[in-house]
């Protein structure tokens, strides 16, 4: 099973899992992992190490990060060098649900497809509701 | 003279990260941002992350303690400069090859074995205390500040 692995910022990505599992429900192989301001990158990297080494051998993982360029960008871009390590950045909520239910409904998916597909999913709920809705009109009809 | 005053001559042990881009790089006119550290100027893999790290129009480079001394000190616009070390030993390295620097920044170390906190979010061990301490008798003006509008302390105000 793809493993998914959130890096944040502090508690960002705990309770961006937390919010997640509200809709999802329960979830296994799932992982948050919080830098602290007092922690030094090494800490983080052993914290990544230590949750890659549980999985078993050829297992994949997909890492989703909060932010392009930080800390915890810094520390996952070194595992892309493995085929079976997929990254992406700029996690929203949309992305983490996605990521499990694709994940849990298509076994067969591989990481590399599983990180294409959140990261258009991902986009594609960004939305500005008036304007892509066009309501203005509406609104003011209904007066 | 201005001219030899860097951007930012700073100590922090996660190098280019947000508070570097985010903020820093806006507080300051800046061009040019070089990382001087041995392991990972020996690293191409994370030298090419570190490139990925940058905005557009600013410059990285990543230097090893021996060359970077020359490099850094024939450069004229220090100002646009922002410079990353990773720990007070390479900043006194440095000292003791001759890069000509008088303010030392202090943006973040991290809690390690042997180290205890002195301030926010920085700590540090009695060896890096030790060539904080000489590096400021040695004329260098040393600020412990993360980013700009925090509360900034000199070195000497410090209570180790």
């Amino acid at each position: 099973m793809i493993q998914i692995i959130l890096i944040s910022h502090g508690d960002f990505g705990k309770q961006l899992l937390a919010s997640a599992q509200m809709i999802t429900g329960t979830v296994k192989n799932v992982y948050a992992v919080s830098l602290s301001s007092q922690e030094t990158p090494e800490k983080l990297e052993k914290e990544i190490n230590n949750l890659l080494a549980v999985q078993p051998g050829g297992a994949s993982t997909l890492f989703l990060i909060d932010v392009f360029g930080g800390t915890p960008f810094n520390v996952s871009v070194p595992h892309i060098k493995n085929e079976n390590v997929e990254i992406i950045t700029g996690v929203n909520l949309p992305i983490l649900i996605e990521a499990i239910i694709s994940r849990d409904n298509n076994p067969l998916c591989t990481v590399s497809e599983l990180a294409a597909h959140v990261l258009e999913n991902g986009k594609d709920s960004i939305k500005n509701v008036k304007s892509d809705f066009q309501l203005k009109g509406q609104i003011n009809d209904r007066k | 003279m201005t001219e030899s005053k860097w951007g930012l001559f700073r100590i922090d042990d996660r190098l280019v990260h947000g508070q570097i881009v985010a903020i820093w790089c806006r507080h300051l006119p800046i061009k040019r941002i070089i990382v001087v550290d041995d392991e990972v100027a020996k690293n191409q893999f994370m030298r090419q992350v570190l490139q990925l790290s940058v905005p557009n129009g600013i410059k990285i480079d990543v230097l090893d303690v021996e060359n970077s001394v020359s490099i850094l000190n024939k450069i004229s616009d220090k100002h646009h400069v922002i410079v990353l070390l990773k720990s007070p030993l390479t900043a006194r390295r440095l000292k003791d090859n001759g890069l000509d620097y008088d303010e030392l920044n202090i943006g973040g170390m991290g809690m390690a074995p042997g180290r205890k906190n002195v301030f926010k979010n920085i700590s540090m061990n009695s060896e890096e205390i030790e060539i904080l301490k000489a590096l400021s008798s040695r004329g260098v003006k040393t600020t412990f500040l993360t980013i700009p509008g925090e509360r900034s302390i000199l070195l000497e105000e410090i209570e180790f």
